[in-house]
């Protein structure tokens, strides 16, 4: 067995917390049908619809795909897209108990045209946010997450409040020695000393106040955030240009795979998910990124969110 | 023309109006673009909320409402949320919705409307149709059959709104227009496509410009050219009567036999032409219904049109909008409105959820005070009725040589104020039995009123509604300049 294979026979039953915004990415699905009389704007012919986990919940696919026990903390509201989701869940079998019901569901719905002569195309994208304002609820997600035993905790940061820093206490609290990993669009500074951040390059730059494009500032930036932030590794994903880990020492990871990617959708996501599963199941931060940027090369292959499987990392290490 | 129209409103009775077509949900999604996605070279739409609104026929029923008439559906809608959504709108608008039958296997038609809004403007940027063209069921077809049956022997006005999503399909067009016409109910159509020859035999056909030029085979640029295209559907389809409708030209009206007749338009800023023709449909069936002209019909239906496309959206159109835009058009006088006909319009006004401000006055010499006063009045609702003392009461208040101005010619000059709505004239020393009928939802008055007892306070009061008391700028007074004119 070789040692990547080993890494991934490792991850298998660890047990994995996700605190974070849990949504649905929707897909309409319609054909381009005429210019509207009203106003000079295309209408659409409505196909189908379909709802895909997303954000946190894509992270928590991503986990569930590689092996991971994997509890969702977080709120989905009591609407198609919600029962979509959990849904999507219950038929793989992750528990659902970590979840508490809230209004109404963050969507992102993507209007995707095309037909025989015309490839499809995303036309509009449309968000939904839905920010839980309701004190009880709320105060009900600040019980659930009382729950221990986890090997790793992913926190996957949206900014549509579910993950706090007070509700993370309360995770790692429970399980003193989970790996905590945090993926978050902004506000960085609310987590400090955790284990491993991965934030892309747009993220950093704003964290910084100063762009991080080129390798030097890539690497200066990466070495800073670890500093400020007192985590143990910083992951930082740019893009085509690879990744840079910041662990102690600084390391820079090539791209893997074609360059011309079909969807970046979700990447991050992937990326947050196999690095820390790989730590927690025993690889140090280097083999732990490079397999993250592995995964991510796959998933920027698939249309949407997408998990990414051991067989598939397997294939693409082999190929 | 334009005071007849205003009494040609006054005298109509609402009449009994059944409307049979395609049934739409319009949904609009309202939101701000501020960024790229990150993902595809296109906008990001942020929801800021969405609503829904009854479309196609259930927006010209809606219509009819709003005029005050008593309307019967027949229509169909799928086992849908969107049908559900349809179903609660129509009937919180006090409609019966048992007309609509439900085919379980069909999809309610829903038009999603994606809207980008800021402070400066909104603007549509894509639409999304949501529908099947399928036929209907063979029991649908059925149970709508015998719905409009029925429905024909005890109703003033048929309505067919055809948007082609497959109600009006053509042998149930034939049909129900023979049933129509044996039960001597006249039939309105506000037709859709080119081949119009399933309506033949209906009474009237309300065609907009590309259909009427398209099934008429001739481009109507001129109204020679509308007049030709109106004598050739008249005879080709046995109508009565056609109303053409051309956008900023109006409408262009002619009968079977006889001269055609354009109505024209006030050019004025169009908004949005959604669900303008069905405003126009509206206003043509309730009138007809109701016996008017075809040419009064017409030209309150262009007004109700050219009113709908100032709006963003599909909106409702009410009598006193429509005659609120007649008194525009027309000296200051005109909007010196009989008590009852202001209560009719006012009743249109309070369904369109719009609130009533009322004064009074014997506002003889028009000065500055009143100006700022009826300013400041009317931004307290959304339309000001003044109560204007008759001649005789202001003679019993003020003394005899008063009014300098008659009723008349204080009604022309208060009537040119762009914050007065309407002028109702009272006979009592009081303005309390006007208050009564008018029901207004602020009652205002000079801040000179503050100790003296508001007449109408109880009563406005006890209706939920305020009265407030205005300051007045002072050192203006008719009192003074009449004296002013006399030392000179």
């Amino acid at each position: 067995m070789s040692e990547r294979a080993a890494l991934l026979a490792a991850m298998k039953g660890r047990k994995i917390a996700v605190l974070g915004d849990l949504i649905a990415d929707c897909y309409v699905e319609t054909h381009p049908e005429r210019l509207s009389r009203e106003a000079p704007v295309l209408i659409l012919k409505y196909e189908r619809h379909r709802f895909k986990p997303g954000c946190a919940a894509n992270t928590v696919m991503n986990l569930h795909a590689l092996g991971a026990d994997v509890t969702p903390f977080g709120f989905l509201g009591n609407d198609d897209a919600g029962i979509a989701v959990r849904d999507a869940f219950q038929e793989a079998g992750i528990p659902v108990q970590g979840i508490v019901t809230s209004g109404a569901t963050t969507q992102k719905v993507r209007l995707v045209s095309g037909d025989v002569a015309r490839p499809k195309q995303q036309i509009l994208r449309l968000d939904l946010d839905n920010v839980c304002d309701d004190a009880t609820v709320s105060a009900n997600l600040d019980e659930v997450v009382r729950r221990g035993g986890f090997d790793g905790i992913v926190v996957s940061d949206y900014l549509l409040g579910v993950a706090t820093p007070a509700r993370l206490a309360t995770l790692r609290e429970a399980s003193p020695d989970a790996l905590v990993s945090i993926d978050a669009r902004a506000g960085l500074d609310r987590y400090p000393d955790v284990d491993l951040v991965t934030p892309n390059d747009g993220e950093a730059a704003v964290a910084l106040a100063r762009p991080v494009v080129t390798d030097d500032e890539a690497t200066s930036g990466a070495l800073e955030l670890r500093e400020r932030l007192r985590a143990r590794a910083i992951l930082l994903t740019r893009g085509n240009q690879g990744m840079l880990l910041a662990d102690g020492e600084t390391h820079r990871i090539a791209i893997s795979g074609p360059s011309e990617i079909v969807d970046p959708s979700g990447a991050g996501d992937t990326v947050v998910a196999v690095a820390a599963l790989a730590r927690v199941a025993g690889a140090n931060y280097l083999q732990a990124a490079h397999l993250a940027n592995v995964a991510a090369g796959i998933s920027v292959m698939k249309v949407g969110p997408a998990s990414v499987t051991p067989a598939e990392i397997l294939e693409a290490v082999h190929g | 023309m334009s005071l007849d129209l205003l009494r040609v409103i006054d005298e109509m009775r609402p009449p009994r109006v059944l409307v049979v077509g395609d049934v739409i949900l319009d949904r609009y999604v309202i939101g701000d673009v501020s960024r790229i996605s990150p993902e595809a070279p296109i906008q990001v739409l942020r929801q800021n909320h969405a609503y829904n609104n009854p479309g196609g026929m259930a927006s010209v029923a809606c219509n009819l409402v709003r005029l005050g008439a008593e309307v019967v559906l027949a229509g169909v809608v799928g086992d849908d949320g969107a049908g559900k959504e349809l179903t609660a709108l129509l009937r919180d608008r006090g409609l019966d919705a048992a007309g609509l039958v439900v085919e379980k296997s069909r999809p309610t038609t829903l038009k999603t409307r994606y809207v980008a809004a800021s402070q400066h403007a909104r603007q549509q940027i894509l639409r999304v149709d949501q529908e099947t063209d399928a036929a209907l069921g063979t029991q649908t077809r059925a149970r709508l059959t015998d719905h409009v049956r029925e429905a024909l022997q005890d109703i003033d006005v048929c309505v067919f709104s055809d948007y082609d999503k497959g109600v009006i399909e053509d042998e149930f067009a034939r049909e129900m227009i023979k049933a129509a016409r044996d039960a001597g109910v006249p039939v309105l159509i506000d037709p859709k496509g080119s081949d119009f020859m399933k309506y033949a035999g209906a009474t009237a056909l309300t065609p907009n410009r590309a259909e009427a030029s398209t099934a008429g085979g001739r481009r109507i640029v001129s109204f020679e050219d509308a007049d030709a295209v109106a004598e050739t559907l008249l005879d080709s389809l046995d109508l009565e009567c056609i109303y053409i409708t051309l956008d900023r030209d109006g409408i262009y009206v002619k009968e079977r036999g006889g001269p055609g007749a354009a109505i024209k338009t006030d050019p004025r800023e169009v908004y949005d032409v959604t669900g303008a023709g069905d405003n126009v449909i509206s206003v043509l069936s309730f009138a007809l219904g109701a016996g008017t002209s075809s040419l009064s019909a017409a030209a309150l239906a262009n007004i109700a049109g050219g009113i709908a496309v100032e709006h963003f959206g599909v909106v409702t159109v009410g009598w006193d909008e429509i005659a609120a835009r007649i008194a525009l058009g027309t000296g200051g006088e005109s909007k010196l409105l009989s008590t009852t006909m202001l209560e009719q319009l006012l009743e249109s006004a309070r369904a369109g959820g719009r609130s009533i401000v009322f004064t009074n006055g014997c506002f003889d010499i028009l000065h500055p005070g009143h100006v700022d006063l009826l300013r400041r009045a009317r931004a307290e609702g959304d339309l000001l009725v003044v109560g204007l003392n008759s001649d005789e009461s202001v003679r019993r208040l003020k003394g005899a040589g008063r009014p300098v101005h008659d009723l008349t010619a204080r009604a022309s000059v208060l009537g040119g104020l762009a914050s007065v709505d309407y002028i109702a004239s009272f006979e009592e020393d009081t303005p309390e039995q006007i208050i009564e009928r008018i029901r207004p939802d602020v009652l205002v008055k000079g801040s000179d009123w503050t100790d003296k007892g508001v007449v109408g306070r109880e009563f406005v009061e006890a209706r939920g509604g305020k009265v407030v008391l205005l300051e007045l700028v002072p050192g203006h007074s008719t009192t003074n300049i009449v004296n002013k004119v006399r030392d000179v």
